[in-house]
């Protein structure tokens, strides 16, 4: 995405923003409709920076969007058993491995039976007494189990207070739970008063049954996915341009759950993952040799520590109650992982110009993508001049009149003749102004033929590098001599991560005008 | 070979004397011999913290150590700084910040930070970072276990007040 | 995994554990155990008996000695030598390179005497005492000897220390000018490191002699001579200019494994980073000092 951007000279979020798929459109005809919004994601990242100007030139910030298909099959089902003391037991098949499902079905269950999270127990699974489920993965147990557990628990309720309807004769409309019982309007009856009145013992419990299957909620769970896993990631990032090495100094991670039912818990499972996505990105690859792997150990294998991962995270959780599952929730915990990759790629881009494509971005293969430097910011231009190469040759190393077809080009100073020069370069793209004292070097010269000139120099401003190389040759020709030039010029710093599309536009602008006036210095055909 | 040693040490402020051969493990005395299974062992060499209990308060990968080095000397594991009836102010930190998931890694991580806060009740956000970076957690991200741990750090330490030192020290006070 | 069986002997003195290792049958001594243990439990190292080193009096002692030298016992922890008043006065380079050494825990029984015995290349101690110009005491069945720092590791994991020699103490003169340690590191051990320590002239304002040693990137430290040369009597403002205009050159010396550290145009690059942020930290303490 940041790749087109940069080409057509647009700021990538923008361009993300008109091309994103919008909710109620299809990516693929055979997949539910997209049931959120992307550019929401992306707003609610870039608000959580936004307190924050861009601290230093040396800073530079990415941002990517991911949207993942998780879970489907939705086939489970859930027993909720009420007993006279109050107390819930929830059996189900979901397996706790510590992303929580225990916990958030115990409050799911307390939520619709009105009762205290306290009250409630998740039994440890067992395949041998809890019901059947599919399986414990793809994100989907919040849901489809989740809304086995609610049924399951309205089923309890239906017959807790069928009890009382039976018993005390009340109708149903009036009859609502409370913590500990039931209330009937004037008075509440506990749930152990219940059990003794309908059983005539001081024990017992009803037991609810809740199932899901693809026939569910009139067939709307049938269509795959469940819901979309959406997350968007921003990241700024800090790189050593010695090293190569990157750190990550922030980051932002928005997903888009529904509903959070245990807020806590959701945003440890996001931050979970997220911190995956910086163990790809950065660190995290096994090597093999002749079919062994070379880094099996945690000693060669690394993956990230409390110091790797970004001192300040903002995890943010969009909740629209719009997902299928209680309350509008949707799954979550594995979308958080997809951006952060592209996130830190594009951040290394933005700043710098190079893009790297094989993970993970180590110190040295970012080292070695700076030292190729940007791809991009080439010009060449040619022109033919109705002159002797001799006659060229001189105008082109009278250093003044050259420098003055170069445009915001002042203050031309020569230091050494045809070894090095300073100059002041001003220019204005947009609402910055950018003054670069530059120092000119004369790399080699091949007397009347070709010389190589650098460039460098800081934006007194921003702190914005610039360095450019120009090759120029000089050829004879029939008529005169051809005269090219070649230019790479390279941006890093603050101005490039704020679109290099825009400033690779001023340049191109600024070589167009370089051409004119050098023709016309030239009296050039 | 004579290679059965005695070795007497406190655990968790109990005494213990036993008989094993030299080559015995810290962890698989105190796991398998004494059964006190909530130290964990996970990556078995020394990089991940799983396994951490405290040597004469200091903390050591047990993974790695042999059972004969705490011959004479005091072992402190997750047992040992978790009150019989609940938990301990690290242990409640960590539960009310979301310090855990899966919980591999928790009993490691709770061992090195009483270790940390016992020597620096204060740390700054970096010394908390270069303390714990022996420690992995591959569920949490760290930003939870971090908040917990900030969270410690910033406390007046009530325990502080309670020390012996200090309830001496409130004690001449009063009495002055 | 389980270490094979071993016996185990405690010695509470050097000539007893020198003898006890000496033995018939493989005997090693046991320091920490971090890296001894861990490669017994990977049965890459067998042996029948180990000596248990811990018990031996005044091992773990550093002072400043009377010849103005530094001593270092071969029995500190990284944490000690971390936290020690004396060298975080004298060398608080050599403090903060052990409180970054691995691990909390490693570094609370890791001993400076294990790591240089182990020889392992990716190591930090060796390449910052080659720079220190120490020597390294140690004490076998015949006497004790001395052996320079830069001849100590022979090779990976190999050293010229015979099986029943004991290391004492680590002895050093007292620097008197700026020492400076980095290393650069993308897993659990340094990658490259980079040590150097300059004596001044009088007057502190020229360097009188640079010792530098770059780390990790052969079988053991490596000295750079022309860096060294360069810098030899020149004024501290200059250092940085000149070791720059030597550097490609002195890089291209080095022995260079390529492994999964990086390769090798690469790791000589990172050298040459860490040893110009050496410099610039060395002038600015010497600025500081004078
Ligand atoms: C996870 C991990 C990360 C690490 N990271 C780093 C790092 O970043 N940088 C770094 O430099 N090091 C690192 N190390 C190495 C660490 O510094 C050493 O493990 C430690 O210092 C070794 O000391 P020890 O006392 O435990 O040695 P031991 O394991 O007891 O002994 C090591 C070897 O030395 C011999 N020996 C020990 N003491 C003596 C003596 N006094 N005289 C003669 N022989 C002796 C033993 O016989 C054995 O062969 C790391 C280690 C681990 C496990
Ligand atoms: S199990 Fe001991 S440190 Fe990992
Ligand atoms: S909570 Fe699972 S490893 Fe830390």
């Amino acid at each position: 995405m940041d790749n087109v951007a940069a080409v057509i000279g647009m700021d990538p979020a923008e361009f993300r923003l008109k091309n994103l798929a919008a909710r109620g459109e299809r990516t693929r005809p055979d997949l539910r409709a997209l049931d959120m919004d992307m550019s929401e994601l992306m707003v609610r990242v870039t608000q959580s920076f936004a307190s924050e100007s861009q601290g230093s030139n040396r800073r530079s910030r990415g941002m990517a969007v991911a949207a993942t298909d998780p879970a489907n099959t939705p086939i489970a089902n859930a027993i909720v058993r009420l007993k006279i003391d109050g107390s819930i037991l929830v059996s189900v098949s979901s397996i706790e491995v510590g992303q929580g499902a225990h916990a958030t079905m115990a409050r799911i269950a307390a939520q619709t039976l009105k009762q205290p999270f306290s009250a409630v127990s998740t039994l440890r699974a067992d395949t041998a007494v809890a019901p059947y489920d599919w399986g414990t993965g793809a994100s989907r147990s919040t849901v489809v189990v989740g809304l086995s557990v609610e049924n399951a628990a309205l089923d309890a309720a239906d017959q807790i207070l069928d009890m009382v309807v039976d018993v005390w004769e009340l109708p149903k409309e009036s009859l609502s739970l409370v913590e500990g019982g039931v209330s009937t309007g004037s008075e509440v009856l506990t749930f152990h008063q219940i059990f003794h009145r309908t059983l005539g013992v001081d024990s017992g419990e009803v037991v609810g049954r809740g199932a899901i299957t693809p026939r569910s909620k009139k067939g709307a769970l049938a269509e795959s996915p469940l819901f979309w896993e959406t997350s968007a990631g921003l990241a700024e990032i800090v790189v050593d341009e010695d090293t190569g090495e990157i750190h990550a100094p922030r980051y932002a991670s928005a997903a888009d759950v529904g509903r959070v039912i245990d807020r806590v818990a959701a945003e440890g499972q996001d931050e979970g993952a997220a911190a995956m996505g910086f163990g790809h990105a950065l660190y995290e690859q096994l090597e093999f040799e002749d079919g062994q792997p070379l880094n099996a150990t945690p000693i060669d294998y690394m993956i990230p520590r409390i110091s790797d991962v970004p001192p300040v995270f903002d995890t943010i959780l969009i909740e629209n109650g719009d997902g299928p599952g209680p309350g509008g929730a949707k799954g979550m915990g594995e979308g958080a992982i997809l951006p952060v990759a592209p996130a830190i790629a594009n951040a290394l881009f933005s700043a710098y110009g190079v893009r790297i494509t094989d993970l993970p971005m180590t110190p040295e293969k970012v080292w070695r993508a700076l030292q190729r430097g940007s791809e991009f910011m080439e010009f060449n231009m040619s022109m033919m001049v109705p002159a002797t190469p001799g006659d060229l040759w001189k105008t082109l190393i009278d250093v003044p009149s050259i420098s003055s077809c170069i445009p915001g080009c002042e203050n031309v100073e020569e230091i050494a003749p045809l070894e090095s020069y300073k100059a002041m370069v001003k220019q204005k793209i947009g609402p910055f102004k950018v003054e670069v004292p530059a120092e000119i070097v004369v790399e080699s010269v091949t007397e009347p033929s070709h010389v190589r000139t650098r460039a460098t120099g800081r934006d007194k401003f921003t702190g914005t590098r610039l360095a450019v190389i120009l090759d120029v040759s000089v050829i004879p020709e029939d008529l005169g001599s051809k005269l090219t030039v070649d230019a790479k010029v390279d941006i890093q710093g603050r101005l490039a991560s704020m679109g290099l599309g825009v400033i690779k536009r001023r340049v191109d602008q600024n070589f167009e005008e370089f051409e004119t006036r050098l023709k016309s210095l030239l009296g050039a055909a | 070979m004579t290679n059965v040693q005695l070795i007497s040490f406190s655990l968790n402020g109990q005494p213990v004397e036993m008989e094993i051969p030299g080559h015995t493990l810290l962890i698989d005395l105190i796991r398998d011999r004494i059964g006190l299974k909530g130290t964990k062992r996970s990556c078995d060499m020394e990089v991940c913290g799983a396994c951490t209990m405290l040597l004469d308060g200091d903390p050591i990968s047990s993974c790695t150590t042999l059972a004969v080095d705490v011959d004479g000397k005091e072992i402190t594991t997750i047992e040992g700084v978790t009150p019989p009836n609940g938990l301990s102010r690290i242990q409640k930190a960590f539960v009310l910040h979301g310090g855990l998931q899966c919980g591999f890694c928790t009993p490691g991580f709770i061992m090195a930070v009483t270790a940390l806060l016992k020597t620096n009740p204060h740390p700054t956000d970096a010394e908390i970072r270069h303390y714990l970076h022996g420690n992995l957690c591959r569920c949490t991200g760290y930003t939870k276990i971090f908040e917990a741990v900030k969270s410690l750090a910033a406390e007046q330490v009530s325990e502080d007040a309670a020390s012996p030192a200090a309830r001496r020290r409130n004690f001449r006070l009063e009495t002055s | 995994m389980l270490p094979t069986p071993f016996e185990f002997d405690r010695a509470s003195t050097v000539a007893a554990a020198v003898s006890a290792v000496g033995q018939e049958g493989e005997g090693m001594f046991y320091s920490g155990g971090t890296e001894l243990l861990l490669a017994m439990k990977m049965r890459v190292i067998h042996t029948e008996r180990l000596v248990d080193i811990k018990g031996i009096p005044g091992l773990d002692r550093i002072v400043l000695n009377d010849a103005n030298e530094l001593e270092i016992g071969s029995r500190c922890t990284h944490v000690k030598i971390a936290g020690d008043s004396v060298i975080r006065e004298h060398v608080p380079a050599l403090a903060s390179l052990c409180a970054n050494v691995a691990n909390v825990r490693v570094r609370s029984v890791g001993t400076i005497g294990g790591n240089l015995c182990f020889g392992e290349p990716h190591a930090d101690p060796p390449t910052m005492l080659g720079a220190l110009d120490a020597r390294l005491v140690l004490q076998g069945p015949n006497g004790t000897r001395s052996v320079h720092a830069d001849d100590f590791i022979r090779s990976e994991l190999e050293t010229v220390r015979e099986a029943d020699e004991l290391m004492i103490v680590i002895v050093f003169p007292r620097p008197t000018g700026p020492v400076t340690y980095r290393r650069f590191k993308h897993g659990e051990r340094p990658s490259v490191n980079v040590g150097m320590a300059w004596s001044m002239e009088a007057g502190a304002h020229s360097i009188k002699s640079a010792r530098v040693r770059v780390g990790a990137l052969g079988s053991k430290p490596q000295p750079l001579k022309a860096v060294e040369g360069v810098l030899k009597g020149l004024p501290v403002h200059d250092a940085h200019r000149a070791i720059q205009s030597v550097l490609a050159a002195a890089l291209d010396e080095l022995d260079v494994n390529e492994d999964r550290h990086g390769s090798a145009d690469y790791k000589r690059h990172l050298a040459g980073v860490l040893l110009l942020r050496n410099a610039e930290e060395a002038v600015a303490m010497q600025g500081r000092a004078t």
